[in-house]
């Protein structure tokens, strides 16, 4: 190959990798924002510990800057500086604060809040800065529970050394329990266990030997009842029957002879009435004629 | 015990001996009055069989070891549920680690080899060998690894877009908001100083035991494979530092 020819795809090589990274560079570093205008905003903070250069700044978790400037001021307090490009300046403005927010884990958490209607803050100012911390926050909730548990631990430890004492009732049942196995482990059966008495099992072991004995004889005594006594006794079940209809149409009659007694009750009334009439007035009849034995002037009787 | 101390003595001197060689080497490579018309010429040589006698097989082994590594960090990412992290993991994998060492090795295989024996059958060292053999060489290395390294990493970027889209159902556009989001500057710094860094070792390695060969004749093959090893060693060493250098930064 000559010289010349070699020349030249070597050249037409390096000139293409170079315009080809130089589009690459350039497209990369237009799309990340380096040549966008930036405008610096700060916040204070008494230390610096948290934040590093290049820790987001976000607005509803989106990031709309980073940490450029961690600087120490003549006070010993720190000015933390960040740059929001064009495009994110709207979203910085006046009475916007900084929440510095630090989880239990991970690193802290710069957000910006923000309200739509006021106007843009300008460019170097600085904004409030408001801390809420996780820990902290956790610790204060957690100390009633952590209190709670403290005195839980000193209930049980005060029961469990209660428990532990010979006199206690936990150690006696314990020993109650343990006589009661050890009986139970000497005696053949539970009954003499719980009685004490070796002639209650016993009694108890005969009484139910007999027990089979005692429910033959109950068998053949039911089936006498059953042949001797049965049939008398449903006969004169029939016959009491029998006397149960005769009573009942003798008490429907009786009822017909009620029912016209019951008709002749007013002419029965009336004769009462008259009777006690008749007798009022011969009672009146009677007192005159008293009184005629009694007033000798008086000759004349007057009759009703 | 005495043939280890003697051992011991002679790799300390020899290694100073390297480490001056190197050192020398890149102040000449500083130096304008190295620079003649011969270097010139004997660089657009030495870049022609360096970079494009080797492209096309270069470009093929991209495509192939690009894919097969970007499918193994795919089906990593999917194993881990790192799905959010594809951007990171492609960049710093793609960009600031396997591309410079893939074409390091590429060319470890291919170009120094090439330099150990055409400077180990140049007999004749005199005042413009320099000047008209090593400069070229050294800066085709250089060159030549930093080329190379873009071109692979942009392989690797666009065979992730393939496989993403294929195994995670990223389409271009948020693919291409991943990667401009995970790539930093540093990023870009990293693989052009490794590239310079591993194309100065891969061309000057090659140099100094072909120069030991010719002042050694009867063991020209073991100064062959300690060129091969003396390059894979110093970059896995000089992997290891910057990967410390960049957790430092």
């Amino acid at each position: 190959m000559s010289y010349s020819s070699m020349k030249f795809k070597v050249g037409l090589f390096i000139f293409i990798f170079l315009i080809n990274i130089a589009i690459a560079i350039s497209y990369l570093l237009v799309q990340k924002g380096v040549f966008d205008k930036h405008y610096t905003y700060y916040f204070k903070a008494f230390s610096a510990e948290p934040y590093r250069i290049g820790m987001p700044i976000k607005v509803s978790g989106f990031k709309i800057g980073y940490v450029d400037s961690i600087k120490l001021l003549a006070d010993t307090t720190v000015q933390i500086g960040f740059s929001v490009d064009e495009s994110n300046r709207r979203w910085v403005l006046k009475e916007s604060v900084i929440m510095i927010k630090k989880p239990l884990l991970g690193e802290t958490n710069i957000l910006l809040y923000t309200s739509a209607e006021n106007p843009i803050l300008e460019d170097e100012s600085e904004l409030k800065v408001f801390q809420t911390d996780d820990i902290n926050d956790l610790i204060f909730k957690l100390t009633p529970v952590v209190e709670k548990i403290e005195n839980i631990v000193t209930s049980v430890d005060k029961i469990t050394t209660y428990l532990a004492k010979d006199d206690s009732e936990i150690i006696k049942i314990l020993k109650n329990i343990e006589k009661f196995s050890d009986t139970l482990a000497k005696n053949n059966s539970l009954l003499t266990t719980i009685t004490g008495d070796q002639s209650a099992t016993n009694a108890l072991t005969k009484s139910v030997k007999k027990l089979p004995a005692m429910m033959d004889n109950f068998n053949s005594l039911s089936k006498d009842v059953k042949d001797d006594i049965l049939p008398p006794i449903s006969e004169f079940v029939k016959e009491l029957g029998n006397i149960a209809v005769d009573i009942k149409q003798k008490l429907k009659k009786l009822d017909s002879v009620v029912n016209s007694v019951d008709g002749y009750k007013g002419d029965i009334d009336k004769i009462k009435e008259d009777i006690k009439v008749s007798i009022i007035k011969s009672n009146q009849i009677l007192d005159k004629v008293n009184s005629i034995f009694i007033d000798k002037n008086n000759k004349e009787v007057t009759l009703p | 015990m005495y043939r280890f101390i003697n051992s011991l003595g002679s790799f300390a001197i020899e290694s100073i001996e390297f480490f001056i060689f190197m050192f020398q080497n890149l102040l000449h490579i500083l130096s304008p009055k190295y620079y003649t018309k011969y270097t010139n010429i004997s660089l657009i040589k030495e870049l022609y069989i360096s970079i494009i006698n080797n492209l096309s097989i270069f470009i093929l082994f991209a495509l192939i070891f690009g894919s097969v590594i970007i499918v193994a960090i795919t089906t990593f990412i999917i194993n881990f549920n790192l799905k959010e992290q594809i951007g990171i993991l492609l960049v710093s994998i793609m960009i600031d680690e396997f591309s410079p060492i893939f074409t390091t090795f590429f060319l470890m295989l291919n170009y120094s080899l090439y330099t150990h024996l055409v400077v180990a059958n140049n007999q004749k060292e005199t005042n413009q060998t320099f000047s008209r053999v090593y400069l070229p060489k050294l800066i085709a290395g250089i060159v030549s690894v930093v080329s190379m390294s873009f071109i692979f990493a942009t392989i690797m970027v666009l065979s992730g877009f393939v496989v993403s889209l294929l195994y995670l159902d990223i389409d271009l556009l948020t693919y291409k908001s991943l990667i401009i989001n995970a790539i930093m500057v540093q990023d870009i710094v990293i693989l052009l100083l490794k590239g310079i860094v591993f194309g100065y070792i891969i061309s000057s390695i090659p140099i100094y035991y072909a120069q030991k060969s010719n002042q050694d004749n009867r063991n020209k093959i073991k100064y062959i494979i300690k060129t091969l090893i003396g390059i894979f060693m110093s970059i896995l060493i000089l992997e290891a530092i910057f990967y410390i250098t960049k957790g430092l930064i």
